[in-house]
């Protein structure tokens, strides 16, 4: 699946500006970042309908004239003699989990940002508009195993966002493992968001994704890919180091370049396709790529995916 | 203009030029990897060979490749050159090479002359391209035989054309030649390759004697073991008049040197090519002096006379020639009272230079112009004035040309004065000015140019002012007045003068002869000058003078330098009275050497060199005037003088500023340093080049390659 079409024209205005990944590397605070980039995602959009009608309680407050009696908690009136009201915090009807893949290839930058900063920025953007919407968020930090595991809560934005921040990108990019332990250890079916740059063999990411999806969760896998690694841009002859493994390799790249994009053409097809079998979303992030083209395009896969479910669900 | 190279080794460097391409189409890897995500895709390519890469950024090859070019030739320091300089190629880091050749008498020994030829010629031919060379023979003179060529055969046709001569050698001659011709030469690396038998006689450092800073000096010895002299060293003549006849004995002193045995050898005297005496004679182991029989004079054309020494084992016979004649003879006429000239006619003897032949005569009665005839010079010592015929017989004496001294002494009386003498004396004799007994006076206050004195220049008159003086004569009248008749007389000049201002000698020149007049006596009545070592040397100038004849000698040494007005003189072409006044500057003459060698002889002209030993002939240019002569040329005794110097210290002595280095490296003078330096200042433009270029390089190699920029892991 390739980036929406038809917004890459940029929006005039402080918000454009801010939504430049580029710039937001410059800001410190991940929470600050999130909530420019939904903000201004917000402002060009207009308010989408919440979904879901579910309530989390959040504290209880003395009854006063006008409430509902039925929402005064008998057991605390029991207790105390006092009449109190149940306060609920939000209106909640899923769980928003963000896989973010915390592998070395991650580190590679060649425009200005990395992977792994862009990757942080859209999970971040990510769990913060989810959290906007009333779901619960967690997260999990994953490699070749899991690192950091952050159960989904409407309480748990800010350990999530520090759980973002504090992530490194050090580890193996054989998610398949870690992804295949975290489908059985999944109890409740929310919406699985994956953010890696998926060097791995398609058929090894789709299985346990698939798994996912047959467990009830809505799953997103959003492909992060650096222009650079798409496009091979260098001249002379030099000598790679893959990131992850350390191997390096002599080679003149460009008598190579035009093969390189045809295979990378291809294994972004390829992982396309062996995720739509698993009705598994696939959203290409790329890193040169102002951040709420790749929001507005979640936006347009989960509204897909609605309609695709009301058609596909028995009359 | 051409461009020349100062260490053109340098451009070796070119080949560097070949690293930028060869970096180019083997494009080896950058020293540090290019972090990438996964090499997962690209190990699914074919492995090319990057060593077949073709070239793909020629502007970034063609920038690079010219940076280490020009790198390369700034090292290299170029040198730029203007007209004939640039024919020669880098000619400026070539020689310059002045081949200094000894041609002295000396060179002619042994194989010496031959082996000195075959070393300039291994020297000329040693040099390379576009070295330049030039050659100098030097004896008593130096000249540049062929200059600064770059033609070598040149030179090689000179050395096998050139003789050793037979005059001294002076090395300054052949070392101020050379500092000529390298003076000119605006090489940096200048040599001078001297080539000589290193006699000790040749070297006397004058202050002209060293070469420019910066030249290198290679001394070649082509001496070797000083061989047996066996020569005639010099012939000393005595001259006797008996009974009116011109005998001369010749002594000769023969030179035996290298052998500490005895020898026999025969000498000839030869005498107008008769052989006059020959014998056998013993010769010890250092000199010899032989005493061979007088011959007669006669007649008035020069006698030329030989002394050949045949040695016992077959040399070669060395020959002295000299050359004699009666007009050499001073005819003195002394007329004196009693014996009081005594001391004037021991000074006045036959032997010594020039030869005189001395008369006496009591008192000035009866004197004629007949007495006077053939005579030189009169001297009237201590005698009254005379007058009459005889006063007038010695102012015609004077007037044609002759002499005349008077002394004044106790005896001359000079009460009278005869109108003959009027324009004749230089000053009247009058009173007997006493000086203190004890001290007495002396003699002060001389002309030191004139002939009289100039022999006791450098002594500062302390000789002649040891004799004391208790008497003299004042003089008064006609003296500096020049009161002549008809105003032909010259002025009278006081010639030197007492302490206290009184004239002593004074002179005055009428016609074409002269008159001296000495205030004081000549014996040791009035003054102790005859008992002191100045007299006889005074006594014999004052003849000289006074009967007008130069010091001649009987021959002079080949290389000698000769005043050309002094033998057109000695011919009876240039008078000594007519010099200076003009009258003899058109008279010129031809000298004719043994070889047929004519040389033109001016007055004014420049000095004659006798460049071979022989009998050489004086006439007038037109045949016309004078009555010819002959000189004798002998080679340099000076030449047969074993000692040696050392070649090292003639080195150090010419490059003693310390200006040239051990390795010859020649260092430019200061006006070729800056030259030097204009020239070579083309380096600076080159790195400065070199620097433009590699950050042209740098922009451009970053232009190129802003996605290329490595990236590191997070």
């Amino acid at each position: 699946m390739t980036p929406v079409k038809g917004r890459a024209a940029p929006r005039a205005g402080t918000g454009a500006n801010f939504l430049d990944p580029v710039v937001l590397q410059r800001i410190g605070n991940l929470e600050l970042v999130a909530r420019g980039v939904v903000e201004g995602f917000l402002q060009g959009l207009h308010r989408s309908p919440f979904l879901g009608q579910s309530l989390d309680f959040a504290e209880h407050r003395p009854y006063t004239v006008g409430d509902d009696p039925r929402r005064v908690d008998w057991r605390v009136y029991a207790r105390t003699g006092r009449y109190y009201v149940k306060e609920f915090e939000a209106e909640t009807n899923t769980d928003f989990t963000l896989l973010l893949d915390v592998s070395r290839s991650m580190a590679f930058g060649g425009s200005g940002i990395t992977k792994f900063d862009y990757a942080r920025f859209l999970a971040a953007s990510l769990v913060f508009f989810a959290r906007r919407q009333g779901d619960r968020v967690g997260i999990v930090t994953l490699d070749d195993r899991v690192r950091d595991f952050v159960p989904c809560s409407a309480r748990h934005l800010e350990r999530v966002l520090i759980t973002i921040d504090r992530a490194r990108p050090d580890g193996s990019g054989h998610l398949a493992s870690a992804l295949e332990a975290l489908a059985e250890r999944q109890a409740r079916a929310g919406i699985v968001a994956l953010v890696s740059d998926l060097y791995l063999d398609p058929e090894e990411l789709s299985g346990p994704l698939k798994v996912l999806g047959q467990a009830g969760n809505d799953v997103l896998v959003f492909h992060v890919l650096d222009p650079a690694e798409r496009e091979l841009p260098y001249d002379d002859a030099l000598t790679m180091e893959d990131l992850e493994t350390g191997e390096t390799l002599p080679l003149q790249p460009g008598d190579l370049r035009s093969e390189y994009r045809e295979l990378v053409r291809a294994h972004i097809t390829a992982v396309a396709q062996a995720l739509a079998k698993g009705r598994v979303d696939h959203l290409l992030a790329d890193t040169s790529s102002p951040l709420d083209e790749v929001l507005f395009g979640y936006l347009s896969a989960r509204q897909n995916r609605k309609r695709r479910g009301r058609w596909a669900s028995p009359s | 203009m051409g461009l020349a190279f100062l260490t053109p080794l340098f451009l070796a460097g070119l080949f560097a030029v070949a690293i930028p391409v060869v970096v180019h189409l083997i494009r080896r890897h950058r020293g540090t990897p290019v972090a990438f995500p996964s090499l997962m895709f690209l190990r699914r390519l074919p492995v090319r060979d990057v060593r077949r890469r073709q070239i793909r950024d020629w502007p970034l090859l063609l920038i690079r490749a010219s940076a280490v070019a020009l790198l390369a030739l700034a090292f290299a320091r170029p040198v730029l050159q203007f007209g004939e300089e640039a024919v020669a190629g880098d000619e400026d880091a070539f020689r310059e090479v002045v081949v200094v050749l000894d041609r002295s008498w000396s060179m002619t020994r042994g194989d010496r002359w031959a082996r000195a030829v075959s070393v300039a010629d291994s020297v000329v031919t040693g040099l390379q391209s576009p070295d330049r060379a030039s050659l100098v023979l030097f004896d008593r003179s130096g000249i540049v035989a062929v200059e600064p060529t770059l033609e070598m055969g040149r030179i090689h046709s000179v050395l096998d054309t050139t003789r050793a001569g037979w005059s001294g050698a002076r090395f300054g001659a052949g070392l101020q030649a050379a500092s000529t011709v390298l003076a000119a030469s605006d090489r940096s690396r200048r040599e001078v390759v001297f080539i000589s038998d290193f006699q000790r006689s040749g070297w006397e450092q004058g202050p002209r004697d060293r070469l420019p800073p910066g030249v290198r000096f290679t001394p070649i010895d082509v001496g070797d073991e000083e061989r047996r002299v066996l020569v005639v060293a010099d012939v000393a003549l005595e001259h006797d008049f008996p009974d009116g006849r011109h005998l001369v004995t010749p002594t000769v002193r023969i030179l035996h040197r290298g052998s500490d045995v005895p020898t026999r050898g025969e000498l000839v005297l030869e005498v107008d090519g008769a052989v006059v005496e020959s014998r056998q004679i013993e010769i010890s182991a250092e000199s010899t002096s032989v005493e061979m029989q007088p011959f007669m004079l006669a007649g008035a054309e020069p006698t030329l006379a030989a002394v050949r020494l045949t040695p016992q084992e077959g040399e070669r016979p060395e020959a002295f020639r000299f050359v004699l004649s009666p007009r050499e003879v001073l005819a003195v006429l002394l007329m004196e009272s009693g014996e009081a000239a005594s001391f004037l006619r021991r000074a006045l003897r036959p032997g010594g230079t020039p030869p005189i032949r001395l008369e006496t005569r009591l008192g000035t009665q009866g004197l004629s112009a007949q007495d006077l005839e053939g005579t030189d010079l009169v001297i009237l010592h201590d005698v009254p004035l005379p007058a009459g015929p005889a006063a007038t017989a010695l102012r015609d004496h004077v007037v044609s040309g002759g002499g005349l001294l008077v002394v004044a002494g106790p005896g001359s009386a000079p009460g009278g004065w005869a109108s003959e003498w009027d324009g004749l004396l230089p000053g009247r004799p009058g009173e007997t000015v006493t000086r203190d007994p004890a001290r007495g006076g002396s003699l002060t206050g001389f002309l030191r140019d004139h002939p009289v004195f100039m022999s006791f220049e450098g002594s500062e008159g302390g000789s002649l002012g040891q004799p004391r003086f208790f008497r003299y004569r004042a003089l008064s009248g006609g003296l500096l007045s020049g009161s002549g008749s008809e105003g032909e007389d010259e002025p009278t000049s006081i010639l030197a003068r007492f302490d206290d201002g009184s004239p002593a000698l004074t002179e005055r020149a009428t016609g074409g002869g002269r008159t001296l007049l000495w205030t004081s006596s000549f014996d040791t009545e009035w003054t102790d000058l005859p008992l002191q070592p100045t007299f006889v040397p005074l006594v014999r100038e004052i003849v000289r003078y006074a009967g007008a004849r130069r010091e001649s000698t009987p021959f002079v040494t080949v290389g000698q330098p000769l005043d050309p007005g002094y033998l057109l003189e000695a011919a009876g072409l240039f008078p000594s009275s007519t010099a200076g006044t003009g009258g003899g500057e058109d008279r010129s003459g031809i000298l004719t050497g043994p070889g047929g060698r004519r040389i033109e002889l001016r007055p004014s002209g420049g000095p004659v060199e006798l460049r071979e030993p022989g009998f050489y002939d004086i006439e007038g240019d037109e045949g016309g005037g004078g009555q010819g002569w002959s000189i004798a040329a002998n080679p340099d005794l000076g030449e047969l003088d074993p000692a040696r110097v050392d070649p090292e210290e003639l080195t150090l002595a010419v490059q003693g500023d310390g200006s040239a280095s051990a390795e010859g490296r020649a260092t430019p003078g200061e006006t070729s340093l800056a030259e030097g330096e204009r020239r070579q200042g083309a380096w600076r433009f080159l790195l400065l080049a070199v620097l433009v270029l590699l950050l042209g390089e740098a922009l451009l190699a970053n232009r190129k390659k802003p996605l290329a920029k490595q990236v590191g892991s997070a």
